[in-house]
C-alpha cells in the first residue's frame, strides 16, 4: 500500500493562535499513485472570443491535472473549469496575465459526495494585468481552495467573487491570498455562502500591501448565512500592510435569516424553509451571472436546481 | 509637494527618570527550582503556594515559546531579575514612604490622584507594594482592597485560593506559567453584593530595577450587583537591556455585576510587556475594558473575556500607538457561552517612524450560545512606509442563532472629511488636526478626565501639512 504523506496547504501568511486551528490546514494525501492527467498549457495571443472549457474529471483514488496559461500583453482569455471527481483530485491552475492582459478563470465544483477537491490557483499580474477569479462551490464533495496572486506589475488587478453553498457533513476550506506589490494595484474580494446541515467553512482571505505599493485598494467583503443546526462558519479576514498610502476594507457578515427577511417572504406567502434555500441559491447565482458564459450560466443552474430544487 | 502630518513620538522624559537602585533584596538572575524555592521563603509563602510555584515552573519548562506573533528573541530569562525587593514596606501614609520612592510617584500624579480622584490607591515598586489603601468610606462599605501577599495568608486566605490562576492556568501559555513560578505583589479586590463604588480604584506598577521582571498578580471579584472602575497604570525608565513584564489580571464579575477595566499602559522601549487579562462574567455581568497602549519594546496584550452566563456582556475600547523600535501586538478575544450574550470592540492603531501594530482578536461563539450578537470594528492609521499594521482577526462561529459582524479600514484621512470640514469654514490644518486628534478619542472619553488628559499628553500631534 502507498505511503499517505501530508500535504499542507492554505497558510495563512501571518499565523495568529494555534487553537483557532485556521493558521493552515494538513490533509493525508498519497502522492506515489496519483495519475498524471496531463497539463493543459496555452499562450493567449490576441482577444479570444470562446473560452477554454476544460471539464477535469478524477481518475482512479487520487489524480491530479495541471493548468497554466499565459496571456500575452493586451489579449484576454475565458477558463472554464468544471471539477467532477468521485474520490480525490488536485488541480494546479498557473496564470500570467501579461501587461494589459486580462484572464478570466471560473472554477465550478461539481464533485461528489465523499470526493476531495483540491483546487490550487497561483496568479501573476504585470503592469495592467488583470486576474478575475469566478468560484461556485455547489458540489457535494470536500472543497479545498489555496490561491495566490501577486499583483506584479503597476495598475495591475485583482477580482474574486465566490458562492458556495455547503451541506451535510461538507468541508469548504478555502484560502486568498492577494500580494500588492506594484503601485495603484486594486483588489476586490467578495464571498457569499451558505451552510446547512453539518457543513463546515473556513475563509481567509488576505490582503497583504507590500512596502511600494502605494496608492493601492484592497477591499474584501464575506456573507455567510447560517442555516444548519450544527454547522461551524469561520472567517480570517487579515489585512497586512507595510504602505501607508494606500487603502484597504475589510467586513465581514454571519448569521442566520433575520426576522425582519423572514417577515418579508412570509408577507409573501413564502415560509422559512423556501426562503432560506431562495437565500441560499442566490448568493450562487449572483456569481454565475458574472461569469458572462451563458453554457456556464446555465451548469449552475442546473446544478442548483439539482440541489435546491427550483 | 505638501509635507506630511508629523504625530511627535510620545514624551517620555517623566517617565525616564531613574532611581538609584537601593534594593533590599535582588535575587539572582535565571529560572531554577532552588531560585524559585529562596523566593517561596523570601515571601513567606504557604505550602500550597509553594508547591503551585514549583509545578508551575515544571510547566513553563515543557512548554514551547509561541510561533506566531513578535520575535521575543531579544528576552533571555537567564538574565532577568524575577524578584527584587525594594528598601521598603508596604505602607499606607505617603510620608512613610522613603523618599526616592515617594518622588517617582510624585512626579507620575499618584498621591494627587489620589487625593482629588480615587477611592483607593496600590503603589507597586519592582516586586512588591510600597503603599496601599483605601478610603475609609470605601472599606465601610465592605470593599476589601488589599495587596495580594496579605489577601492570600490573612482572612481572605481561603477566597484567593478558590480563584487564583484557576481562570488564566500556568498551562495557558508559556508566559502564564513563568507568572505561576514568579509572581509578586499585585492587588485583591473584592466588593460584597449590592455595592456600587462610584469612584475608581487605582493600582500603578512601577518598575525601576535594571534587568528585572514584574510579574504582579491583580484578582478582583465584584459580586453580585456590585459596580467597580479599576484603573491600572505603569511605567519604567528605559535601559540597554531588556525587562520583562508577565502579570497577570484574573476578574470575577459576578450576577447582575459591571467592572470597567482600565489600563494606560506606559512602559519603556526596552520592556517586553507579555501580560494576561482575562475576565469570566456571569448572569446579566457586563465586563468593559478600555485599553491605551503605548510602550514597551515588545506587547502581546489580549484581554480575554468568557461571557459564561446567560445576558453576559463584554466592551473592549482600545487604543495603540507604536513608534520606532516597538512592535506592539494588541487586540481581544471573547469566547461566547451563555444565551443572549454580546460583545462589542472598537479599537485604534497609529504607527509611525518603524514601529509595527498588529490588531489581532478572536470571536468564539460556542454551540449552545443562542441569540448572541457580536461587533469588531478596528481602524489603523499608518503615517510612513516605515512603520507596519496588520489586522488579523479570527471569528468562530458554532450556531446558527448568532449575529456577527466585523469591519476593519486601514489608510490615511479620508479627503471627503476634510472636504466636508473646510466647506464649513475650517481651514485644512484644522480640519485635519480636528480628525486625527479625534482618531484616538474611542479610549480618552471612555476615562475618567485625568487619565484623558494624560493620555492625550502621551500624544502630541503636531499637524502639518496633509497626511498621505
Amino acid at each position: 500500500m502507498a505511503e499517505k504523506k501530508q500535504m499542507i496547504l492554505n497558510r495563512l501568511p501571518a499565523p495568529t493562535w494555534n487553537w483557532l486551528r485556521v493558521n493552515r490546514t494538513v490533509l493525508d494525501w498519497e502522492n506515489e499513485n496519483e495519475i498524471d492527467l496531463g497539463a493543459v498549457v496555452r499562450s493567449v495571443q490576441g482577444k479570444e472570443n470562446e473560452p477554454l472549457r476544460l471539464e477535469i474529471r478524477g481518475e482512479g483514488e487520487y489524480s491530479r491535472k495541471d493548468v497554466d496559461v499565459a496571456a500575452e500583453p493586451d489579449s484576454a482569455v475565458t477558463i472554464i473549469e468544471t471539477f467532477g471527481a468521485e474520490q480525490n483530485l488536485l488541480v494546479r491552475t498557473h496564470l500570467t496575465a501579461r501587461r494589459n492582459a486580462t484572464i478570466r478563470l471560473v472554477q465550478i465544483q461539481n464533485t461528489q459526495e465523499g470526493s476531495r477537491l483540491v483546487s490550487a490557483v497561483e496568479g501573476e499580474c504585470e503592469e495592467g494585468g488583470r486576474i478575475e477569479l469566478y468560484q461556485v462551490l455547489a458540489g457535494k464533495g470536500d472543497v479545498y481552495g489555496d490561491n495566490k496572486i501577486e499583483l506584479n506589475g503597476d495598475g495591475a488587478s485583482f477580482e474574486a467573487e465566490t458562492g458556495y453553498l455547503a451541506r451535510k457533513q461538507q468541508k469548504v476550506d478555502i484560502n486568498l491570498v492577494v500580494n500588492h506589490r506594484g503601485k495603484r494595484t486594486e483588489c476586490e474580494i467578495n464571498a457569499a455562502g451558505a451552510l446547512m446541515d453539518a457543513a463546515s467553512k473556513i475563509f481567509r482571505g488576505t490582503i497583504d500591501f507590500k512596502r511600494g505599493a502605494s496608492d493601492s485598494v484592497g477591499n474584501e467583503k464575506e456573507t455567510v448565512l447560517m442555516l444548519g443546526d450544527d454547522v461551524n462558519n469561520r472567517t480570517v479576514p487579515l489585512i497586512l500592510c507595510a504602505e501607508e498610502n494606500v487603502v484597504g476594507n475589510h467586513g465581514a457578515s454571519i448569521g442566520q435569516l433575520d426576522d425582519e427577511t423572514l417577515f418579508y417572504f412570509e408577507s409573501r406567502g413564502i415560509g422559512r424553509d423556501v426562503a432560506e434555500k431562495l437565500l441560499a441559491r442566490a448568493s450562487i447565482e449572483r456569481v454565475a451571472r458574472l461569469i458572462g458564459d451563458e453554457e456556464a450560466e446555465g451548469a449552475v443552474m442546473n446544478l442548483l436546481d439539482e440541489e435546491l430544487g427550483r | 509637494m505638501n509635507e506630511k502630518t508629523r504625530v511627535e513620538d510620545i514624551d517620555r522624559s517623566v517617565y525616564d527618570i531613574r532611581d538609584e537602585e537601593h534594593d533590599a533584596y535582588r535575587m539572582e538572575a535565571g529560572l531554577t527550582p532552588e531560585i524559585i524555592d529562596k523566593l517561596s521563603k523570601e515571601k513567606n509563602d504557604p505550602v500550597w503556594m509553594q508547591q503551585f510555584r514549583l509545578q508551575s515552573l515544571q510547566i513553563y519548562n515543557e512548554m514551547k515559546t509561541p510561533d506566531w506573533g513578535p520575535s521575543l528573541e531579544g528576552l533571555d530569562m537567564e538574565h532577568i531579575a524575577t524578584y527584587v525587593r525594594p528598601n521598603s514596606k508596604m505602607q499606607n501614609d505617603w510620608k512613610n514612604v522613603p523618599q526616592d520612592i515617594k518622588d517617582t510617584f510624585e512626579r507620575l500624579g499618584i498621591p494627587q490622584a489620589e487625593r482629588k480622584s480615587l477611592a483607593g490607591v496600590g503603589a507597586q515598586y519592582d516586586s512588591e507594594l510600597v503603599y496601599h489603601n483605601v478610603r475609609r468610606e470605601v472599606a465601610e462599605q465592605g470593599v476589601v482592597y488589599t495587596d495580594m501577599e496579605s489577601a492570600m495568608k490573612g482572612e481572605y486566605a481561603d477566597m484567593v485560593r478558590k480563584y487564583f490562576m484557576k481562570l488564566v492556568t500556568p498551562r495557558d501559555h508559556k508566559f502564564a506559567a513563568l507568572h505561576g513560578a514568579v509572581w509578586s505583589g499585585g492587588s485583591f479586590v473584592y466588593v460584597p453584593k449590592g455595592v456600587q463604588v462610584s469612584i475608581p480604584l487605582q493600582s500603578y506598577f512601577r518598575l525601576n530595577a535594571k534587568g528585572a521582571g514584574q510579574f504582579e498578580h491583580t484578582l478582583i471579584i465584584v459580586d453580585e450587583g456590585a459596580s467597580l472602575h479599576f484603573i491600572e497604570g505603569c511605567s519604567a525608565p528605559k535601559y540597554n537591556v531588556a525587562n520583562l513584564h508577565a502579570g497577570c489580571v484574573e476578574l470575577y464579575v459576578k450576577k447582575g455585576a459591571k467592572l470597567r477595566y482600565s489600563t494606560i499602559e506606559n512602559w519603556s522601549k526596552n520592556m517586553y510587556n507579555l501580560n494576561t487579562k482575562r475576565a469570566l462574567v456571569e448572569e446579566d455581568g457586563v465586563i468593559e475594558w478600555v485599553s491605551g497602549s503605548f510602550g514597551s519594546h515588545v506587547g502581546c496584550l489580549y484581554p480575554m473575556s468568557v461571557l459564561k452566563g446567560d445576558r453576559s456582556r463584554m466592551e473592549f475600547t482600545g487604543v495603540t500607538f507604536a513608534g520606532a523600535g516597538q512592535n506592539l501586538d494588541t487586540g481581544a478575544k471573547v469566547v461566547h457561552i451563555g444565551k443572549d450574550t454580546s460583545s462589542f470592540m472598537n479599537t485604534r492603531s497609529i504607527s509611525k517612524s518603524g514601529g509595527i501594530s498588529t490588531f489581532r482578536s478572536s470571536v468564539v461563539v460556542e454551540k449552545g450560545a443562542g441569540g448572541a450578537k457580536s461587533s469588531v470594528s478596528c481602524q489603523s492609521l499608518m503615517l510612513d512606509s516605515e512603520s507596519r499594521s496588520d489586522t488579523i482577526p479570527a471569528m468562530d462561529i458554532r450556531t446558527r442563532d448568532a449575529s456577527i459582524g466585523h469591519e476593519a479600514k486601514i489608510g490615511s484621512i479620508s479627503n471627503d472629511a476634510i472636504f466636508y470640514l473646510m466647506s464649513r469654514g475650517m481651514t485644512e490644518e484644522d480640519a485635519r488636526a480636528l480628525i486625527v486628534s479625534g482618531f484616538a478619542d474611542n479610549v480618552s472619553k471612555e476615562l475618567p478626565v485625568e487619565y484623558a488628559v494624560e493620555m492625550n499628553n502621551l500624544i502630541r500631534l503636531e499637524m502639518k501639512g496633509s497626511i498621505g
